[in-house]
Protein backbone atom coordinates (compact mmCIF):
# COMPACT_ATOMS: atom_id res chain seq x y z
CA UNK A 1 0.00 0.00 0.00
CA UNK A 2 1.27 3.46 -0.85
CA UNK A 3 2.05 5.97 1.91
CA UNK A 4 -0.77 8.26 0.79
CA UNK A 5 -3.27 5.43 1.13
CA UNK A 6 -2.08 4.57 4.63
CA UNK A 7 -2.30 8.23 5.67
CA UNK A 8 -5.80 8.30 4.21
CA UNK A 9 -6.70 5.45 6.59
CA UNK A 10 -5.39 7.48 9.53
CA UNK A 11 -7.45 10.46 8.39
CA UNK A 12 -10.54 8.25 8.18
CA UNK A 13 -9.70 6.92 11.66
CA UNK A 14 -9.61 3.30 10.46
CA UNK A 15 -7.50 1.03 12.68
CA UNK A 16 -6.26 -0.79 9.62
CA UNK A 17 -3.91 2.22 9.29
CA UNK A 18 -1.75 0.88 12.10
CA UNK A 19 -1.74 -2.66 10.65
CA UNK A 20 -0.67 -1.34 7.25
CA UNK A 21 1.98 0.91 8.79
CA UNK A 22 3.37 -2.03 10.70
CA UNK A 23 3.32 -4.22 7.61
CA UNK A 24 5.19 -1.66 5.54
CA UNK A 25 7.58 -0.09 8.00
CA UNK A 26 7.42 -2.17 11.19
CA UNK A 27 10.65 -4.08 10.64
CA UNK A 28 12.63 -0.97 9.72
CA UNK A 29 11.37 0.99 12.69
CA UNK A 30 12.13 -1.96 14.94
CA UNK A 31 15.61 -2.18 13.42
CA UNK A 32 16.22 1.50 14.10
CA UNK A 33 15.11 1.18 17.72
CA UNK A 34 17.16 -2.00 18.13
CA UNK A 35 20.29 -0.23 16.95
CA UNK A 36 19.82 2.31 19.73
CA UNK A 37 18.50 0.14 22.55
CA UNK A 38 19.82 -3.29 21.66
CA UNK A 39 16.80 -4.79 23.39
CA UNK A 40 13.97 -6.35 21.44
CA UNK A 41 11.42 -5.83 24.17
CA UNK A 42 12.18 -2.13 24.61
CA UNK A 43 12.38 -1.64 20.86
CA UNK A 44 8.97 -3.21 20.28
CA UNK A 45 7.52 -0.86 22.87
CA UNK A 46 9.13 2.08 21.08
CA UNK A 47 7.55 1.03 17.81
CA UNK A 48 4.15 0.67 19.50
CA UNK A 49 4.60 4.16 20.97
CA UNK A 50 5.37 5.39 17.47
CA UNK A 51 2.11 4.01 16.10
CA UNK A 52 0.17 5.54 18.96
CA UNK A 53 1.83 8.91 18.44
CA UNK A 54 1.10 8.76 14.72
CA UNK A 55 -2.52 7.79 15.41
CA UNK A 56 -2.90 10.77 17.72
CA UNK A 57 -1.17 13.23 15.41
CA UNK A 58 -2.70 12.31 12.05
CA UNK A 59 -4.89 14.26 11.46
CA UNK A 60 -4.38 17.20 11.70
CA UNK A 61 -0.75 16.51 10.81
CA UNK A 62 -0.30 15.12 7.31
CA UNK A 63 3.31 14.00 6.95
CA UNK A 64 4.99 14.62 3.62
CA UNK A 65 7.63 11.96 4.20
CA UNK A 66 5.75 9.27 6.05
CA UNK A 67 8.63 6.93 6.86
CA UNK A 68 10.90 9.77 7.99
CA UNK A 69 8.07 11.08 10.15
CA UNK A 70 7.63 7.70 11.84
CA UNK A 71 11.36 7.11 12.13
CA UNK A 72 11.83 10.44 13.92
CA UNK A 73 9.19 9.46 16.47
CA UNK A 74 10.84 6.05 16.96
CA UNK A 75 14.28 7.61 17.32
CA UNK A 76 13.05 10.06 19.97
CA UNK A 77 11.16 7.31 21.78
CA UNK A 78 14.24 5.09 21.78
CA UNK A 79 16.44 7.87 23.13
CA UNK A 80 13.79 8.49 25.80
CA UNK A 81 14.09 4.89 26.90
CA UNK A 82 17.82 4.73 26.63
CA UNK A 83 19.33 3.82 29.92
CA UNK A 84 22.94 4.83 29.65
CA UNK A 85 24.22 2.49 32.29
CA UNK A 86 22.50 -0.72 31.24
CA UNK A 87 22.73 0.05 27.54
CA UNK A 88 26.44 0.65 27.81
CA UNK A 89 26.81 -2.79 29.30
CA UNK A 90 24.70 -4.37 26.56
CA UNK A 91 26.18 -2.64 23.58
CA UNK A 92 29.16 -0.42 22.97
CA UNK A 93 27.88 0.94 19.64
CA UNK A 94 26.12 3.94 21.15
CA UNK A 95 29.18 4.67 23.24
CA UNK A 96 31.27 4.51 20.09
CA UNK A 97 28.96 6.91 18.25
CA UNK A 98 28.89 9.32 21.16
CA UNK A 99 32.65 9.28 21.35
CA UNK A 100 32.92 9.96 17.64
CA UNK A 101 30.63 12.95 17.79
CA UNK A 102 32.28 14.16 20.96
CA UNK A 103 35.21 15.20 18.74
CA UNK A 104 32.99 17.86 17.20
CA UNK A 105 32.03 19.69 20.38
CA UNK A 106 33.18 20.96 23.71
CA UNK A 107 31.07 20.14 26.73
CA UNK A 108 29.50 23.20 28.21
CA UNK A 109 26.52 22.57 30.40
CA UNK A 110 23.59 24.87 29.88
CA UNK A 111 20.47 24.84 31.92
CA UNK A 112 16.90 26.09 31.72
CA UNK A 113 15.43 28.05 28.79
CA UNK A 114 18.87 28.94 27.56
CA UNK A 115 19.56 25.25 27.00
CA UNK A 116 16.32 24.83 25.09
CA UNK A 117 17.07 27.78 22.80
CA UNK A 118 20.59 26.59 22.31
CA UNK A 119 19.31 23.12 21.35
CA UNK A 120 16.97 24.59 18.76
CA UNK A 121 19.74 26.77 17.40
CA UNK A 122 22.19 23.86 17.18
CA UNK A 123 19.58 21.69 15.46
CA UNK A 124 19.11 24.43 12.85
CA UNK A 125 22.86 24.71 12.40
CA UNK A 126 23.14 20.95 11.94
CA UNK A 127 20.45 21.10 9.31
CA UNK A 128 22.29 23.89 7.47
CA UNK A 129 25.58 22.08 7.72
CA UNK A 130 24.14 18.84 6.38
CA UNK A 131 22.37 20.57 3.51
CA UNK A 132 25.65 22.15 2.46
CA UNK A 133 27.40 18.77 2.28
CA UNK A 134 27.61 16.87 -1.01
CA UNK A 135 24.81 14.31 -1.27
CA UNK A 136 26.98 11.24 -0.84
CA UNK A 137 28.74 12.59 2.24
CA UNK A 138 25.44 13.67 3.75
CA UNK A 139 23.94 10.23 3.27
CA UNK A 140 26.95 8.48 4.77
CA UNK A 141 26.86 10.82 7.77
CA UNK A 142 23.13 10.33 8.31
CA UNK A 143 23.34 6.57 7.90
CA UNK A 144 25.94 6.54 10.66
CA UNK A 145 24.59 9.07 13.13
CA UNK A 146 20.89 9.16 12.37
CA UNK A 147 20.19 5.55 11.44
CA UNK A 148 23.09 4.18 13.53
CA UNK A 149 24.36 1.91 10.76
CA UNK A 150 27.68 0.15 11.25
CA UNK A 151 30.67 1.09 9.10
CA UNK A 152 30.40 -2.32 7.46
CA UNK A 153 26.75 -1.76 6.51
CA UNK A 154 27.49 1.69 5.09
CA UNK A 155 30.44 0.46 3.06
CA UNK A 156 28.31 -2.31 1.57
CA UNK A 157 25.40 0.04 0.90
CA UNK A 158 27.47 2.59 -0.97
CA UNK A 159 30.04 0.25 -2.50
CA UNK A 160 32.97 1.89 -0.69
CA UNK A 161 35.81 0.41 1.28
CA UNK A 162 35.50 0.59 5.05
CA UNK A 163 38.57 2.80 5.26
CA UNK A 164 37.01 5.23 2.81
CA UNK A 165 33.84 5.40 4.90
CA UNK A 166 35.92 5.97 8.04
CA UNK A 167 38.01 8.68 6.46
CA UNK A 168 34.91 10.33 5.01
CA UNK A 169 33.24 10.37 8.43
CA UNK A 170 36.43 11.65 10.00
CA UNK A 171 36.56 14.54 7.54
CA UNK A 172 32.88 15.39 8.04
CA UNK A 173 33.31 15.40 11.81
CA UNK A 174 36.27 17.71 11.44
CA UNK A 175 34.27 20.01 9.14
CA UNK A 176 31.38 19.95 11.62
CA UNK A 177 33.73 20.83 14.46
CA UNK A 178 35.12 23.78 12.50
CA UNK A 179 31.61 24.85 11.55
CA UNK A 180 30.34 24.74 15.13
CA UNK A 181 33.43 26.54 16.38
CA UNK A 182 32.93 29.23 13.76
CA UNK A 183 29.35 29.64 14.95
CA UNK A 184 30.65 29.71 18.52
CA UNK A 185 28.49 26.80 19.55
CA UNK A 186 29.24 24.72 22.60
CA UNK A 187 26.89 21.82 23.05
CA UNK B 1 31.35 11.71 29.82
CA UNK B 2 30.83 12.35 26.11
CA UNK B 3 27.89 14.59 26.98
CA UNK B 4 28.48 16.80 23.96
CA UNK B 5 28.59 13.83 21.62
CA UNK B 6 25.42 12.48 23.13
CA UNK B 7 23.64 15.82 22.73
CA UNK B 8 24.68 16.03 19.11
CA UNK B 9 23.22 12.57 18.54
CA UNK B 10 20.00 13.72 20.18
CA UNK B 11 19.89 17.02 18.30
CA UNK B 12 20.40 15.25 15.01
CA UNK B 13 16.97 13.79 15.69
CA UNK B 14 15.49 17.25 15.03
CA UNK B 15 16.73 17.65 11.46
CA UNK B 16 14.09 17.84 8.77
CA UNK B 17 12.28 14.78 7.52
CA UNK B 18 13.42 15.66 4.03
CA UNK B 19 17.04 14.86 4.90
CA UNK B 20 16.06 11.72 6.80
CA UNK B 21 14.00 10.57 3.84
CA UNK B 22 16.84 11.24 1.43
CA UNK B 23 19.15 8.89 3.33
CA UNK B 24 16.31 6.36 3.61
CA UNK B 25 15.68 6.22 -0.13
CA UNK B 26 18.63 3.91 -0.56
CA UNK B 27 16.98 1.46 1.77
CA UNK B 28 13.66 1.38 -0.02
CA UNK B 29 14.89 1.92 -3.51
CA UNK B 30 17.75 -0.31 -4.49
CA UNK B 31 17.84 1.57 -7.77
CA UNK B 32 19.12 4.52 -5.79
CA UNK B 33 22.03 2.48 -4.55
CA UNK B 34 22.63 1.20 -8.00
CA UNK B 35 22.67 4.73 -9.31
CA UNK B 36 25.54 5.59 -7.01
CA UNK B 37 27.31 2.36 -7.84
CA UNK B 38 26.70 2.86 -11.54
CA UNK B 39 28.17 6.33 -11.25
CA UNK B 40 31.22 4.88 -9.57
CA UNK B 41 31.44 2.10 -12.12
CA UNK B 42 31.25 4.52 -14.99
CA UNK B 43 34.06 6.49 -13.33
CA UNK B 44 36.08 3.31 -13.02
CA UNK B 45 35.30 2.45 -16.63
CA UNK B 46 36.56 5.87 -17.69
CA UNK B 47 39.78 5.27 -15.78
CA UNK B 48 40.03 1.80 -17.31
CA UNK B 49 39.58 3.29 -20.78
CA UNK B 50 42.32 5.84 -20.07
CA UNK B 51 44.52 3.05 -18.73
CA UNK B 52 43.96 0.98 -21.87
CA UNK B 53 44.70 3.96 -24.07
CA UNK B 54 47.88 4.71 -22.11
CA UNK B 55 48.95 1.06 -22.38
CA UNK B 56 48.30 1.12 -26.13
CA UNK B 57 50.41 4.28 -26.52
CA UNK B 58 53.18 2.70 -24.43
CA UNK B 59 53.10 -0.44 -26.63
CA UNK B 60 53.26 1.70 -29.75
CA UNK B 61 56.29 3.51 -28.35
CA UNK B 62 58.00 0.19 -27.68
CA UNK B 63 57.18 -0.98 -31.22
CA UNK B 64 58.57 2.26 -32.66
CA UNK B 65 61.75 1.97 -30.60
CA UNK B 66 62.17 -1.69 -31.61
CA UNK B 67 61.51 -0.93 -35.25
CA UNK B 68 64.00 1.93 -35.14
CA UNK B 69 66.59 -0.33 -33.58
CA UNK B 70 66.03 -3.11 -36.10
CA UNK B 71 65.90 -0.63 -38.95
CA UNK B 72 69.28 0.69 -37.86
CA UNK B 73 70.82 -2.77 -37.87
CA UNK B 74 69.44 -3.79 -41.23
CA UNK B 75 69.64 -0.42 -42.90
CA UNK B 76 72.91 -1.13 -44.66
CA UNK B 77 71.52 -3.87 -46.86
CA UNK B 78 67.81 -3.48 -47.14
CA UNK B 79 65.34 -0.82 -47.85
CA UNK B 80 65.43 0.60 -44.32
CA UNK B 81 62.81 1.47 -41.87
CA UNK B 82 59.69 1.71 -43.92
CA UNK B 83 60.23 -1.58 -45.74
CA UNK B 84 61.38 -3.31 -42.60
CA UNK B 85 58.31 -2.21 -40.72
CA UNK B 86 56.14 -3.23 -43.63
CA UNK B 87 57.81 -6.63 -43.83
CA UNK B 88 57.23 -7.15 -40.14
CA UNK B 89 53.68 -6.13 -40.57
CA UNK B 90 53.20 -8.55 -43.43
CA UNK B 91 54.85 -11.33 -41.43
CA UNK B 92 52.55 -10.67 -38.52
CA UNK B 93 49.43 -10.33 -40.53
CA UNK B 94 48.46 -13.85 -41.20
CA UNK B 95 45.48 -13.25 -38.92
CA UNK B 96 42.42 -11.04 -39.29
CA UNK B 97 44.03 -7.85 -37.98
CA UNK B 98 46.42 -7.60 -40.91
CA UNK B 99 45.12 -4.30 -42.13
CA UNK B 100 45.44 -2.68 -38.76
CA UNK B 101 49.07 -3.71 -38.35
CA UNK B 102 49.90 -2.67 -41.91
CA UNK B 103 48.36 0.67 -41.19
CA UNK B 104 50.41 0.89 -38.05
CA UNK B 105 53.58 0.08 -39.97
CA UNK B 106 52.66 2.63 -42.59
CA UNK B 107 52.03 5.19 -39.89
CA UNK B 108 55.48 4.50 -38.47
CA UNK B 109 56.96 4.93 -41.95
CA UNK B 110 55.08 8.15 -42.44
CA UNK B 111 56.29 9.41 -39.13
CA UNK B 112 59.83 8.90 -40.26
CA UNK B 113 59.13 10.47 -43.64
CA UNK B 114 57.69 13.54 -42.00
CA UNK B 115 60.70 13.86 -39.72
CA UNK B 116 62.83 14.26 -42.86
CA UNK B 117 64.65 11.03 -42.39
CA UNK B 118 66.04 9.05 -45.29
CA UNK B 119 63.94 5.99 -45.95
CA UNK B 120 66.07 4.61 -48.70
CA UNK B 121 68.49 3.09 -46.31
CA UNK B 122 71.26 3.50 -48.81
CA UNK B 123 74.13 3.98 -46.48
CA UNK B 124 75.60 3.02 -43.19
CA UNK B 125 75.21 6.65 -42.20
CA UNK B 126 71.50 6.18 -41.95
CA UNK B 127 72.13 3.19 -39.78
CA UNK B 128 74.36 5.23 -37.52
CA UNK B 129 71.83 8.00 -37.36
CA UNK B 130 69.18 5.49 -36.48
CA UNK B 131 71.39 3.93 -33.81
CA UNK B 132 71.69 7.37 -32.34
CA UNK B 133 67.97 7.77 -32.49
CA UNK B 134 67.47 4.44 -30.77
CA UNK B 135 69.79 5.59 -27.99
CA UNK B 136 67.86 8.85 -27.78
CA UNK B 137 64.64 6.90 -27.63
CA UNK B 138 66.05 4.65 -24.94
CA UNK B 139 67.30 7.59 -22.91
CA UNK B 140 64.03 9.41 -23.44
CA UNK B 141 62.24 6.32 -22.25
CA UNK B 142 64.48 6.21 -19.15
CA UNK B 143 63.65 9.85 -18.52
CA UNK B 144 59.97 9.05 -18.83
CA UNK B 145 60.37 6.24 -16.34
CA UNK B 146 62.20 8.52 -13.94
CA UNK B 147 59.40 11.01 -14.37
CA UNK B 148 56.82 8.31 -13.67
CA UNK B 149 58.62 7.48 -10.42
CA UNK B 150 58.21 11.02 -9.09
CA UNK B 151 54.83 11.64 -10.67
CA UNK B 152 52.95 11.26 -7.41
CA UNK B 153 55.47 12.76 -5.05
CA UNK B 154 54.12 15.58 -2.98
CA UNK B 155 55.73 18.66 -1.48
CA UNK B 156 54.69 19.60 2.01
CA UNK B 157 56.22 22.51 3.84
CA UNK B 158 58.92 22.69 1.17
CA UNK B 159 59.93 19.02 1.61
CA UNK B 160 59.45 16.31 -0.95
CA UNK B 161 57.63 13.16 0.12
CA UNK B 162 57.38 10.09 -2.09
CA UNK B 163 54.87 7.24 -1.87
CA UNK B 164 56.25 4.60 0.44
CA UNK B 165 58.03 1.69 -1.24
CA UNK B 166 57.63 -1.94 -0.20
CA UNK B 167 61.12 -1.97 1.33
CA UNK B 168 60.28 1.17 3.30
CA UNK B 169 57.05 -0.49 4.45
CA UNK B 170 59.27 -3.18 5.99
CA UNK B 171 61.70 -0.59 7.35
CA UNK B 172 58.98 1.39 9.13
CA UNK B 173 57.14 -1.69 10.35
CA UNK B 174 54.03 -1.45 8.19
CA UNK B 175 54.60 -5.03 7.06
CA UNK B 176 56.58 -7.81 8.68
CA UNK B 177 60.23 -8.33 7.79
CA UNK B 178 59.34 -11.74 6.38
CA UNK B 179 56.76 -10.30 3.99
CA UNK B 180 57.44 -11.25 0.42
CA UNK B 181 55.74 -8.98 -2.06
CA UNK B 182 52.77 -6.66 -1.72
CA UNK B 183 50.00 -9.22 -1.33
CA UNK B 184 46.65 -8.14 0.18
CA UNK B 185 47.61 -9.62 3.56
CA UNK B 186 50.84 -7.64 3.45
CA UNK B 187 49.07 -4.34 2.91
CA UNK B 188 48.81 -2.03 5.87
CA UNK B 189 45.41 -0.45 6.38
CA UNK B 190 45.64 3.03 7.78
CA UNK B 191 43.06 4.14 10.29
CA UNK B 192 42.54 7.50 11.95
CA UNK B 193 44.32 6.09 14.98
CA UNK B 194 47.52 6.28 12.96
CA UNK B 195 47.15 10.01 12.41
CA UNK B 196 49.48 12.16 14.46
CA UNK B 197 49.65 15.93 14.50
CA UNK B 198 48.86 17.88 11.36
CA UNK B 199 51.88 18.34 9.15
CA UNK B 200 50.34 20.74 6.66
CA UNK B 201 48.83 20.57 3.23
CA UNK B 202 50.23 19.41 -0.08
CA UNK B 203 51.69 22.48 -1.76
CA UNK B 204 52.87 20.94 -4.96
CA UNK B 205 52.48 17.71 -6.86
CA UNK B 206 52.41 16.53 -10.43
CA UNK B 207 49.01 15.12 -9.58
CA UNK B 208 47.23 18.44 -9.23
CA UNK B 209 44.25 16.85 -7.50
CA UNK B 210 46.55 16.24 -4.53
CA UNK B 211 47.27 19.93 -4.01
CA UNK B 212 45.63 21.11 -0.81
CA UNK B 213 45.28 17.58 0.61
CA UNK B 214 45.79 17.41 4.36
CA UNK B 215 48.90 15.63 5.63
CA UNK B 216 49.50 14.23 9.11
CA UNK B 217 52.50 12.81 10.83
CA UNK B 218 52.40 9.06 11.34
CA UNK B 219 52.02 8.34 15.06
CA UNK B 220 54.20 5.27 14.96
CA UNK B 221 57.23 7.08 13.57
CA UNK B 222 59.49 9.09 15.82
CA UNK B 223 61.84 10.21 13.04
CA UNK B 224 59.20 12.51 11.51
CA UNK B 225 59.96 11.17 8.05
CA UNK B 226 56.70 9.34 7.51
CA UNK B 227 53.47 11.14 6.86
CA UNK B 228 49.93 10.19 5.94
CA UNK B 229 48.12 12.13 3.27
CA UNK B 230 44.36 12.25 2.80
CA UNK B 231 43.69 11.25 -0.77
CA UNK B 232 41.22 13.34 -2.79
CA UNK B 233 39.02 10.29 -3.42
CA UNK B 234 39.02 9.26 0.24
CA UNK B 235 41.34 6.98 2.18
CA UNK B 236 44.91 7.67 3.22
CA UNK B 237 48.30 6.97 1.71
CA UNK B 238 51.67 6.75 3.35
CA UNK B 239 54.50 9.00 2.13
CA UNK B 240 58.12 9.09 3.17
CA UNK B 241 60.42 12.09 3.00
CA UNK B 242 62.43 11.77 -0.18
CA UNK B 243 65.76 12.47 1.51
CA UNK B 244 65.37 9.54 3.91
Amino acid sequence: MRDEEIIELYVKRQEQAVTETDRKYGSRLLGLAMRILNSREDSEECVSDTYLAAWNAIPPTIPVYFFAYLAKITRHAAFGRYDYHTAAKRDCRMMELREELQECVEDKALEGPEEHMQAQYVAELLEKFLKALPEEKRKVFLRRYWYFDSIDTISTRYGMSQSKVKSMLFRIRRELKEYLEKEEVHV
Amino acid sequence: MNEGGNRLLLLLGYISEELVEEAREEEADPAGTNRIKAKKKSGRRRWKAWGTAAAAVACLCVVIAAVRLMGGISADSTGGMYESAQEEAVMDTAGGSAEGIEEEAQAIGEEFASSGESQDGDSAQTGTAQDGEAEDAASASKEDMAEADVAYSVWIDGMEYAPISFEQCKEYGFVSQEADGLTPENMYHITEDDLGEELGTVEQSKDTSMIGAQAYRYKGDSSGKVCIVEMPDGGWEIYVRADS
